[in-house]
């Protein structure tokens, strides 16, 4: 079972990786007067809290919705969630500075413990 | 290449990359318009780029405030006048989505919390794009384009004077409508819990709007389809349980701070005090708006979704008309987005009158076409797309002079801000970060004219008063700072004495009054009152050595 999702993961994980490099592209054509180093790092980071996140968090929803669909709820819906839990982290007393690698991670891991117990249930 | 029964797949897939490139493009080409020229093609700037208003800085300096604190338990006490202990009462979610972006980018909040607003106008207007697309993937192609006309004239100032907070939470309400056309997705009430709870701890009244958008979903549902659809019920209830349990904290927040403060009273305003739009201002799409809702009305079975959101949309958003007042104003600046459905299924739907078969293709051309229409200022009967350059209010000296006042002088430090140009946006002050007063500019020009120096001055404490200055008595109950303080507090003859620190602009627009700042500098320079300790080709920052005591000869010149 955990066989099937990663490998439809690492299937779409291309997509993913080629719309890192046309997100990439895009950026340096509007931002041109930006070094790439710079644009870079901006997209790998909208990459890391929003797309990839976004992404495990939609996998439960792959085979209803179609790769083009999840992807951009799932920016939505990361950005969603990030964006409440980041405010009650930090009520708590965790730092804003450590979010970053502490929200999107726990998407991550949810969103892909949910895909693999929904395939093990319907299989 | 022919279609065969061998290279079906084959075409199949050309046919979707296609509409994925088309979508790519598209936000990109959405990207470029509304921040391209704006941000002067760069995305880190040394200073606020091209702020425009008082509330833009409002919402720099607070997610600014944030990053400091690490949290946003607390209001900064140089936004709430002085005062310490406030709690922090603004919805939240882009403040810290800004500040999280910020720490992984390295990136500059004034950079991450405007570059933010445009990236989820994009990915709203691409929600869209799949709301619509459920009930027609032409039409969809189609009616995307006039997204771009969030960025015509008066809508454009929705960015560029400040109001993100409702720009991002009309993309979450973008969100939501996915939701609903979504409704038969397992568990789809998790989708409508965290995107209800997101708009609503972004900016709260578009999640008033989702409600009532929900009721008339729920009710046109009921009539259209002649049933009442028990998962409909099911997935609002629960999606409305979990949507309470994730903004309990806030929700007790927003009932005893916000509510009180901005109760809802009804009130008829035809026009609002920032630029907006009028249905007007759509031109001829205004009328293709028309015959799309005609339209789409007459097959409201299968357009059901997209239609009664636009419907929702166009009413709520001529809510001004009957109440919602200024909300009904904000919500226009998505307009464009939020009724884009109406005028692409006219213009398929007529065309399909003449074209029988119809393909894919063409609705690529119209909508190239539709762009270029909105791009090229000279197609008559079109909004157009409106480029903003500008560097904004803001300058490198002021920004230096700011950013010597946040470095150099301690905490509890209190500035006096005697007149400057773009002070009259007074959220820009908070960029100190530091308590704040400034001169008001009537009692200044009257001393100047008087030919008088004075020791006291009319003087104003700008802060964000809008929820009170609020702090905690117990969880449920909160006191006011604000209303608390005596008579006077905000507005009122000051002694000038009594800063820490004066800020005087060496250059303004209307020459004699820079002159006049000049000469009250060189007078407490005279008797040693202050000194000197910062000064560009723009301003001049000077400690008071005499806190409290005789620091100026009141004298006229």
């Amino acid at each position: 079972m955990n066989k099937e999702v990663f490998n439809s993961t690492k299937e779409e994980s291309k997509y993913i990786g080629i719309l890192f490099i046309v997100g990439l592209v895009i950026f340096k054509i509007i931002y041109f007067k930006e070094s790439l180093a710079v644009l870079l790092k901006i997209a790998a980071s909208l990459f890391w809290l929003f797309v990839i996140p976004g992404y495990f968090a939609m996998l439960y929803w792959k085979n209803k919705l179609e790769f083009a669909e999840r992807f951009v709820v799932g920016i939505a819906l990361s950005a969603a969630l990030i964006g409440i839990f980041s405010y009650y982290l930090g009520l708590i007393g965790l730092n804003m500075k450590y979010h970053a690698f502490i929200l999107p991670p726990v998407i991550i891991i949810i969103g892909l413990v949910a895909a693999i117990r929904k395939k093990a249930s319907s299989s | 290449m022919l279609f065969t029964q061998e290279n079906q797949n084959q075409v199949v897939k050309i046919k979707l990359d296609f509409e994925k490139i088309f979508l790519i493009i598209f936000f990109g080409l959405f990207l470029y318009l509304e921040s391209g020229f704006l941000f002067d093609n760069r995305l880190q700037h040394d200073y606020p780029y091209a702020y425009l208003a008082s509330d833009a800085f409002q919402h720099q300096t607070r997610a600014e405030s944030i990053k400091d604190a690490g949290n946003y338990k607390n209001e900064a006490s140089y936004i709430v006048f002085g005062f310490n202990g406030a709690i922090g009462y603004y919805p939240p979610v882009l403040y810290d989505l800004s500040v999280i972006l910020s720490d992984l980018a390295g990136l500059e909040i004034y950079d991450t919390v405007y570059f933010l607003v445009f990236f989820f106008a994009a990915i709203g207007t691409l929600m869209m794009y799949f709301v619509i697309r459920q009930f027609n993937r032409n039409v969809a192609i189609i009616a995307i384009p006039i997204s771009l006309l969030v960025f015509s004239n008066g809508l454009y100032t929705g960015f560029t004077w400040g109001h993100w907070p409702a720009i991002v939470s009309q993309a979450f309400l973008v969100c939501i409508f996915w939701c609903t056309s979504k409704i038969d997705l397992e568990k789809s009430y998790l989708f409508l819990a965290v995107f209800m709870s997101a708009s609503f701890m972004t900016h709260t009244s578009e999640v008033l709007f989702a409600a009532i958008y929900l009721i008339i979903f729920f009710i046109a549902y009921s009539i259209i389809f002649r049933k009442i659809d028990l998962k409909l019920i099911k997935n609002f209830v629960i999606g409305g349980i979990i949507c309470l349990i994730i903004l309990f904290y806030y929700l007790v927040i927003f009932k005893y701070v916000w509510l009180p403060r901005q109760a809802y009273e009804f009130a008829v305003q035809k026009m609002w005090d920032n630029p907006t739009m009028y249905l007007s201002d759509f031109k001829i799409f205004f009328l293709l708006m028309i015959a799309g809702i005609a339209i789409a009305l007459f097959y409201i079975k299968k357009s059901f979704v997209p239609a009664v959101m636009a419907l929702s949309m166009l009413i709520i958003g001529s809510g001004n008309y009957f109440g919602f007042r200024e909300k009904a104003f904000q919500l226009r600046f998505f307009w464009p987005v939020l009724l884009c459905f109406f005028i692409g299924f006219a213009i398929y739907w007529l065309l399909k009158l003449i074209i029988k078969e119809w393909k894919p293709v063409y609705s690529f051309i119209l909508s190239i076409i539709i762009i270029l229409a909105i791009l090229v200022n000279s197609v008559p009967f079109v909004p157009h797309y409106n480029p903003i350059k500008t560097n904004g209010i803001m300058d490198p000296y002021h920004w230096e002079m700011f950013r010597w006042i946040e470095k150099n002088t301690a905490k509890e430090s209190n500035v006096y801000f005697f007149y400057g140009d773009i002070y009259s946006q007074d959220a820009v002050l908070r960029s100190a970060k530091r308590t704040h007063s400034q001169v008001i500019p009537e009692d200044y020009v009257d001393a100047l004219s008087k030919r008088e120096i004075r020791r006291f001055y009319d003087t104003e404490s700008p802060g964000d008063h809008g929820g009170g200055v609020p702090y905690r008595t117990s969880f449920f109950s909160f006191g006011s700072r604000l209303e608390e303080a005596p008579p006077g507090f905000l507005h009122g003859k000051r002694d000038i004495c009594n800063y820490d620190y004066y800020v005087f602009d060496k250059i303004s627009g209307q020459p004699v009054l820079a002159q006049y700042n000049l000469l009250i500098a060189s007078e407490l320079q005279k008797n040693g009152s202050a000194t000197v300790v910062f000064e560009n080709p723009t301003a001049v920052i000077m400690k008071n050595n005499k806190k409290g005591e005789d620091c100026i000869e009141q004298r006229s010149f």
